[in-house]
C-alpha cells in the first residue's frame, strides 16, 4: 500500500512538473518566459476574425521577444455557429460563472455594455484615431466610452444585374453611367423602382427586386431612404409614422400592384432567393456586400464570374431623402472586462489597427468587405478582389448607426409587418397602427414621431 | 403494511428530489423573473405586475388565446377520433397481426422523425414556388394550375394537420392496448345477439376504453398547450400573429425579444392553467373512484 502511495505521489510530481514546464518556457537568454494564454471565441462563418487576432499574437509575440519581454500569447479557440442570440447568452452566462473568453466576437454590443461586460478600449481608441475609418465605433459607444472593437466594415447597398439592363436595350454607356447617376443623386430611388418595374414589364427578369427573407437591418435603409427616422442623434428608438406608412405602401405595392416583388418571398428560403439574384432571375437586391459571396455560390458563380455580372451602388436619394448614401455595419469584438490580461489583448487589437492590419485586409477581402483600419483599405488584398476593388468610393458615403435600445423589437415587429403586406394580408395603415401599439408595449423612451 | 408505505416513499424520494430540482426550481424561478424586466443584458430589475399588466393590454392577448384554444381543440378532437379508428381498424377489425403492426408501424414514423426534419418536410411540401411538391403534383394534373401559397393562405389548417399527423401514433397504440384487453367473449355475445360492428363500437369498444380516452384526451390537451416546436419550424406563428399559441409566444417574447421577464409572466400563466387542469383531472379522478366504490 504505501509503495502504491509513492507510486501516486512521484507521478502526480512528475505531472505537476510536465505541466509547469508546458506553462513557462526559457528563453534564449535563460530568462523564463510566461506562456498567456488567451481564450478567443467567435461564432458563425468569419472565423478569419479571430485568425486575425491569433495571427496578430504571433507577431507581438515576436515584438515582445525582441522588447526583452518574458511573455508568450498562446490561444485556446472557441468557435461555433450557432444562434447569435443564444450565443450573446453563453457569453453572458460565461461572464457570470467567471469562465469567460478574454477576446469574443458579438452580435449585439448595446447589451453587452449595459451588462458592464465589455472592456473599455477609449484610451487606445484615442491613442489610434487616425488609423480607423471616421465613426466605425458607433455602435460600440456608450457614453462616449468605446467598448468594442471593429474588425471590417461591411457596407449595405443595392446590387442589381448589369446584363438584365442589357437585355432590356440599354447601352453599354448607359450602362457603365448608372453608378454616377445614382452618386450624383440625379437617379433617384423613385426611378430605380420604376426601373425595377420597366425590366418585369420587359422581361428582362421576372422580379425587380428582392430582400432578405427574415427580420433585420436591411429595411431601415430602405426606411431611411424614403426619409423615415428611427434613431435620433441621442440614439433612442424613434416611430415616425409617416416615413413607417411610406416605406410600407412600398412594400405593399412592391408585392401586390407593380408585382417586382414575389409576394411569397418570405416563405422562400435564403437559397432560393440567392439562387434568384444570382442567376438574375430578380434584377436587384439590397443587404450586405458580403452576402454576395452566399449569392454566387447559390448561383454556382465564382466571385470573379459574379463580380462582372452585379453592380453594387448607392442606395438611391428619394423624393423624401437628401442624398444616397450606404450603411456602415461593421461587426465587433470585444474584449472580456474579466479578463486577467487586459494590457495584453489591448496591445493585440493595437498590433491590428497598426501593423497588422494586412490581416484585417485578409479578413475583409475574405468576406468581401471594406476595412474598418484606413491602411487596410489600400491592402494590394483588398485591390485583388474582384468584388470590392471598385466599390471603395461607398465608404465616402458610408452613414453609421448608433447602438439604439429596442432595436431587435423594432425589426422584429416590422419584418412581421413586412410579411403580411407582401401577402396583401393588411393595409400600410394598419401595419403601422398595429406596429405602433407593440412598440409602444415593448419598448421604452420610445420618440413618436 | 406502513413499512412498506415508507419503502414505496423511499424509492419515490430520488425522482421528488429530481423533480423539485428540475421541474419546481426552474418554476419558482420563472415566477421570480416574471416580475422583472430581465433581458439581454441579464440585469435583475423588479418591475412589480408590469409584465403582467403588459399581457392584458396587448390587443394581440385575445387573438393568441383564441388560437390557442381552437388549436388545442380541434387538434385534439382529430387526434382522439382517428386513434380511435385506427385502434379499431388495427385490433378488432384487422385480425392479421402482421399488418396491424405493419399498420401502426408507419403511422409512428412521423412520431420518431426530428421535428426538424419533419417541419422541413412539410415546408418542402408545401411550398409556394412551382417546385414544391403539392405545387408540382396538382401541376402535373392540370397544367393551367397557378402555384398556391399554402402555408401563409391556410396557416391555421397546416399546422393542426402537422400536429395532427404526428401526434396520432402514441394514442393509436395506447387505444390498441386497451380495446385488446376487452374480454374476447363481450365480443362473442354481442355477435350472437346479432349486433353491428357501428354497435359493438359503440357499446363494447368505447365504453370500456373510456379511462384511455380521457387520459389521451388529457396528454394531448397539456402536450399541444405546451408544445410548440413544430409550429415555430413551419409557420414561426405568422403571417402576423395568425399561428401564434400561448406557449409560443412565450418563447417569442423571452428568446426573439429578449425580454425573458415578460417571456416567464407569459409562462407562467400558462403554468397555472396546466396546473388548474391537473387538478381538475384529479379531482375528477378521485370523484369517479368514489362513485365506483
Amino acid at each position: 500500500m504505501k509503495k502504491t502511495l509513492v507510486l501516486l505521489a512521484l507521478s502526480l510530481l512528475l505531472l505537476c512538473s510536465v505541466y509547469g514546464a508546458g506553462a513557462q518556457e526559457t528563453n534564449q537568454k535563460g530568462a523564463e518566459k510566461q506562456v498567456v494564454t488567451l481564450r478567443i471565441s467567435h461564432n458563425m462563418d468569419f472565423t478569419t476574425i479571430p485568425e486575425a487576432v491569433v495571427d496578430a499574437a504571433a507577431r507581438v509575440n515576436a515584438r515582445y521577444e525582441q522588447e526583452g519581454k518574458p511573455i508568450t500569447i498562446a490561444f485556446e479557440k472557441d468557435y461555433q455557429t450557432i444562434d447569435w442570440t443564444e450565443y450573446q447568452n453563453n457569453i453572458v452566462f460565461a461572464h457570470k460563472i467567471n469562465d469567460a473568453p478574454d477576446i469574443f466576437a458579438m452580435s449585439d454590443p448595446a447589451g453587452l455594455i449595459k451588462a458592464g461586460l465589455l472592456l473599455d478600449l477609449t484610451d487606445m481608441v484615442k491613442a489610434n484615431s487616425s488609423k480607423f475609418v471616421e465613426n466605425v465605433f458607433a455602435a460600440a459607444t456608450e457614453n462616449g466610452r468605446v467598448y468594442a472593437f471593429p474588425p471590417d466594415l461591411p457596407v449595405r447597398v443595392i446590387y442589381y444585374n448589369r446584363n438584365v439592363l442589357k437585355t432590356i436595350g440599354w447601352s453599354d454607356a448607359e450602362i457603365k453611367a448608372l453608378p454616377k447617376r445614382i452618386q450624383s443623386g440625379e437617379f433617384s430611388f423613385e426611378d430605380f423602382l420604376s426601373l425595377c418595374k420597366e425590366v418585369v414589364d420587359k422581361g428582362g427578369a421576372k422580379y425587380g427586386l428582392t430582400h432578405r427573407p427574415g427580420a433585420g437591418s436591411d429595411f431601415l435603409d430602405i426606411l431611411n431612404v424614403l426619409g423615415g427616422q428611427y434613431y435620433d442623434e441621442k440614439g433612442s428608438l424613434v416611430f415616425d409614422q409617416q416615413g413607417l406608412t411610406r416605406f410600407f405602401k412600398m412594400t405593399y405595392d412592391n408585392a401586390n400592384v407593380t408585382k417586382i416583388t414575389p409576394p411569397n418571398l418570405n416563405q422562400m428560403g435564403w437559397t432560393t432567393i440567392n439562387t434568384m439574384v444570382g442567376t438574375g432571375e430578380s434584377f436587384a437586391y439590397y443587404g450586405p456586400i458580403y452576402s454576395c459571396s452566399y449569392v454566387a455560390s447559390a448561383a454556382k458563380l465564382t466571385n470573379e464570374q459574379f463580380a462582372a455580372q452585379e453592380e453594387f451602388v448607392l442606395f438611391p436619394a428619394s423624393k423624401y431623402s437628401s442624398k444616397p448614401f450606404v450603411v456602415a455595419a461593421p461587426q465587433y469584438i470585444g474584449i472580456s472586462a474579466k479578463t486577467k490580461y487586459p494590457e495584453i489583448c489591448l496591445d493585440l487589437f493595437t498590433e491590428l489597427a497598426n501593423g497588422s492590419s494586412d490581416l484585417l485586409a485578409r479578413h475583409a477581402a475574405k468576406i468581401n468587405s471594406l476595412s474598418s483600419v484606413i491602411a487596410a483599405n489600400s491592402d494590394p488584398q483588398m485591390a485583388a478582389n474582384p468584388i470590392i476593388k471598385d466599390v471603395a468610393y461607398l465608404a465616402d458615403y458610408a452613414i453609421t448607426v448608433p447602438s439604439i435600445y429596442g432595436i431587435s423589437t423594432y425589426r422584429s415587429e416590422l419584418f412581421k409587418q413586412i410579411v403580411a403586406l407582401e401577402l396583401g394580408q393588411t393595409t400600410p395603415e394598419k401595419a403601422v397602427a398595429d406596429m405602433k401599439v407593440q412598440i409602444q408595449l415593448n419598448v421604452k423612451d420610445v420618440v413618436f414621431k | 403494511m406502513q413499512g412498506k408505505h415508507l419503502q414505496g416513499y423511499a424509492f419515490l424520494s430520488p425522482f421528488l428530489v429530481l423533480i423539485s430540482i428540475f421541474y419546481i426550481a426552474p418554476a419558482i424561478l420563472t415566477i421570480v423573473m416574471s416580475f422583472s424586466n430581465l433581458d439581454g443584458s441579464f440585469l435583475w430589475e423588479f418591475v412589480g405586475f408590469e409584465n403582467y399588466g403588459k399581457i392584458f393590454k396587448d390587443p394581440n392577448t385575445l387573438l393568441i388565446l383564441r388560437n390557442t384554444i381552437l388549436y388545442i381543440f380541434i387538434s385534439m378532437f382529430i387526434i382522439v377520433v382517428l386513434d380511435l379508428f385506427i385502434a379499431t381498424l388495427t385490433t378488432y377489425f384487422i385480425k392479421s397481426d402482421g399488418w396491424a403492426s405493419f399498420f401502426k408501424s408507419i403511422i409512428m414514423i412521423p412520431m420518431i422523425t426530428p421535428s426538424v426534419v419533419y417541419s422541413v418536410l412539410w415546408i418542402w411540401y408545401l411550398d409556394a414556388s412551382d417546385a414544391g411538391f403539392i405545387n408540382s403534383v396538382l401541376r402535373f394534373f392540370n397544367k393551367d394550375f397557378s402555384s398556391i401559397n399554402w402555408i401563409a393562405q391556410y396557416p391555421f389548417q397546416v399546422i393542426i394537420l402537422a400536429q395532427v399527423v404526428v401526434s396520432l401514433a402514441y394514442g393509436a397504440i395506447i387505444f390498441s392496448s386497451a380495446i385488446r384487453s376487452i374480454p374476447e367473449n363481450q365480443f362473442k355475445a354481442a355477435h350472437v345477439d346479432g349486433a353491428s360492428e357501428w354497435e359493438i363500437v359503440k357499446t363494447i369498444i368505447i365504453p370500456n376504453i373510456r379511462p384511455h380516452i380521457k387520459f389521451i384526451i388529457m396528454w394531448e390537451t397539456l402536450g399541444l398547450m405546451t408544445n410548440y416546436l413544430n409550429i415555430l419550424l413551419i409557420t414561426n406563428g405568422g403571417p402576423l400573429n395568425r399561428t401564434e399559441v400561448w406557449a409560443l409566444s412565450a418563447y417569442h417574447k423571452a428568446f426573439i425579444d429578449q425580454q425573458y421577464g415578460y417571456g416567464a409572466a407569459i409562462s407562467v400563466l400558462l403554468i397555472l392553467v396546466v396546473f388548474m387542469i391537473m387538478l381538475l383531472w384529479l379531482f375528477a379522478s378521485r370523484t369517479r373512484k368514489e362513485s365506483e366504490e
